[in-house]
């Protein structure tokens, strides 16, 4: 075994700029691959959303503000003030109660470092963060966004309470994601980057997705490395209620509220907001990701094929030019197991090093390990026609063709 | 009896036609005897070659190797056999051009556990020694003439202790005067007790060994 390595390592060197055709084309494969993979696994987790969302009651959600009104807005007293007396308004209305409720989903790109040595050894963060920092994701909610997602976890049974009453003797309630279930337990405390305390109530169940408002391309969040925490929100603040015009949900049977705070918005002035239904962006999200797996699946089939073929030929080409070779060994003790066993070695290695871009971009992931069973298909695939091929060849006749 | 074989028939088939290469073989090769055999092209003199030394296996028949039914031996008991006990000289000498003398004359070694890795430097010098080109030792093989190039498939044949040598046309692609320098190593070889079988046309090479095979239309003579 140890010897076809090695064989199959020199091999590689003399026929390097075939070897590195090979690793680009199966390379570029793999990474397309994994991107429908991505694609189909979001397109699952958005199913699960819908499958399990509220479906008594529709969610609306306002677009997403321009930034460069909230900044006017922002900058300018009068309509700053005017804002926040609508907001007052609003947010007190009898129509709300009326018509449902309101969640807040404060900016999704917040992150937390726990000040914890089984944090920073358990690499959770690194994991489930794509980045290179030590640090978690986190998102700040009101009470009720578990239950428009129909998030289950292990809480503890007041945990609705605890959420919204928020910080008590200054430490700040949390739900984990799952991940964090194998580092803590329901009442651990733990201090993040900033001294604040925080003590866990409650982990949410593995699947745990949920979609950020206004999402239309359809890339669920997977809660599982998240940190969760009351959303902490001052009224009296233009920029809070900038983020929370921007970050919230109203469970509602009409449009109405949200229809309201439009004609209001416009009537002062203020942001031109449109008002969107959930179920039209899950649909939408759901349509851009068939999209999406469409049109990767295709180019990617396309370059899956064209790799296919040019691995194949360049394997059937090294197998004419070393079959000689081959012969040579099995006359000196190889049989037909172990020059197969040389020619897929490199195969393997081609494998191993087109997969490792594709171990960078996705990490630890369900995309990794559908790519990780793709590439045995295929390096398999690869093998068939040039292990038939040489099953078929005797020594005679290979060191025959050899010298012709 | 060191190789015994009885009834040997080799079948070729071709789409719907067949050619009997061999039409059944009777012969016994003694340790340490020298066999030539012989007979005009295409008499199957090469296929009993390649069926003697586990390259090819006999369609009917027994073979016997030191008294082991070796016809019916797996592929990978048929390489152990062509690595411990057989070396192979043939005509074009069936070297790796790419690589020098010495990673040629130790490609037997990679596939056995006969010579420790600590002993095998020294094999390779002496059977260099033996053929008489030490001095080629980290040569590419490109850079040898045929006579020298042979030489080194004879130090490979015999660098893991081959018991049969086993050489199909060794001197047909040399000069008379290299041939008979071949044929002089062989001989020393067989002094050794080393079993060797060449298969040639060459009446002169044969003259050299103990006994002369003659296969006409893949009988025996």
């Amino acid at each position: 075994m140890i010897n076809n390595f090695l064989f199959a390592i020199d091999d590689i060197f003399s026929n390097y700029k075939k070897f590195i055709a090979g690793f680009l084309q199966i390379m570029v494969t793999f990474i397309f691959f994994a991107i429908v993979a991505s694609k189909v696994k979001s397109l699952f987790m958005i199913s699960y959303i819908e499958k399990n969302m509220v479906i008594d009651n529709e969610v609306y959600t306002f677009m997403n503000c321009i930034p460069a009104d909230i900044g006017t807005v922002i900058n300018d007293e009068e309509k700053r003030d005017k804002l926040i007396n609508l907001w007052k308004e609003v947010s007190s209305d009898d129509m709300l109660a009326s018509y449902g409720a309101k969640i807040y989903v404060a900016d999704n790109e917040s992150k937390i470092t726990i000040n914890d040595a089984r944090y920073a050894q358990s690499g959770i963060a690194k994991k489930n963060s794509l980045t290179a920092d030590n640090r978690s994701l986190k998102l700040e909610v009101t009470a009720n966004f578990f239950d428009i997602f129909s998030l289950k976890g292990n809480f503890v049974p007041e945990y609705k309470e605890v959420f919204s009453t928020g910080e008590d003797d200054g430490v700040t309630p949390v739900i984990l994601g799952y991940s964090f279930a194998k580092i803590y337990e329901i009442g651990d405390s733990f201090k993040d980057e900033k001294d604040d305390e925080y003590r866990i109530i409650g982990f949410l169940n593995k699947d745990s997705y949920y979609l950020y408002p206004s999402s239309l391309s359809g890339e669920p969040v997977d809660l599982g490395g998240y940190v969760i925490i009351p959303a902490k929100l001052d009224a009296d603040e233009a920029t809070d209620v900038c983020r929370l015009i921007d970050g919230i949900y109203v469970i509602s049977n009409t449009p109405d509220y949200c229809d309201y705070v439009q004609r209001r918005m416009a009537e002062e002035e203020l942001f031109t907001l449109d008002v969107r239904s959930f179920t039209y962006e899950l649909e939408s999200g759901i349509e851009y990701l068939k999209d999406g797996i469409k049109v990767n699946g295709f180019l990617g089939g396309i370059v899956c094929a064209f790799a296919f073929m040019g691995l194949v030929g360049n394997l059937v080409q090294y197998i004419s030019d070393y079959k000689r070779e081959f012969a040579i060994n099995m006359l000196c003790g190889s049989d037909k197991a172990g020059i197969i066993t040389r020619i897929y070695v490199q195969v393997l290695l081609l494998v191993i090093f087109g997969i490792i871009p594709t171990v960078i971009l996705y990490g630890k992931s369900v995309e990794l390990m559908c790519t990780v069973v793709f590439a045995i298909i295929f390096s398999l695939g690869i093998m068939a026609y040039p292990l038939i091929l040489i099953r078929r060849f005797t020594i005679e006749e290979m060191l025959k063709r050899g010298t012709e | 009896m060191l190789i015994e074989m009885r009834n040997i028939r080799k079948v070729y088939e071709q789409g719907d036609s067949t050619c009997e290469a061999l039409a059944g073989i009777d012969l016994k090769i003694s340790q340490g005897e020298s066999v030539a055999i012989m007979g005009p092209s295409g008499s199957g003199k090469s296929t009993l070659l390649n069926i003697m030394g586990c390259i090819d296996r006999a369609t009917e028949g027994e073979y016997y190797f030191d008294g082991k039914e070796v016809n019916d031996y797996s592929d990978g008991e048929r390489a152990k056999l062509r690595n411990e006990y057989l070396g192979f000289v043939l005509q074009d000498f069936a070297l790796i051009e790419r690589y020098t003398v010495k990673e040629n004359v130790i490609l037997p070694l990679k596939y056995s556990k006969k010579i420790k890795k600590e002993a095998r430097e020294a094999r390779i010098d002496e059977v260099l020694k033996l053929v008489g080109i030490e001095e080629k030792k980290e040569q590419s093989v490109l850079k040898l003439s045929g006579g020298q190039r042979q030489r080194v498939a004879i130090a490979r044949a015999l660098v893991n202790e081959a018991e049969v040598l086993l050489c199909d046309e060794p001197t047909g692609a040399l000069d008379k005067a290299t041939g008979r320098e071949i044929v002089n190593v062989f001989e020393e070889l067989n002094k050794k007790g080393k079993t060797i079988v060449i298969v040639t046309h060459d009446p002169d090479v044969a003259a050299e060994c103990d006994r002369v095979i003659k296969i006409v239309d893949g009988r025996v003579e």
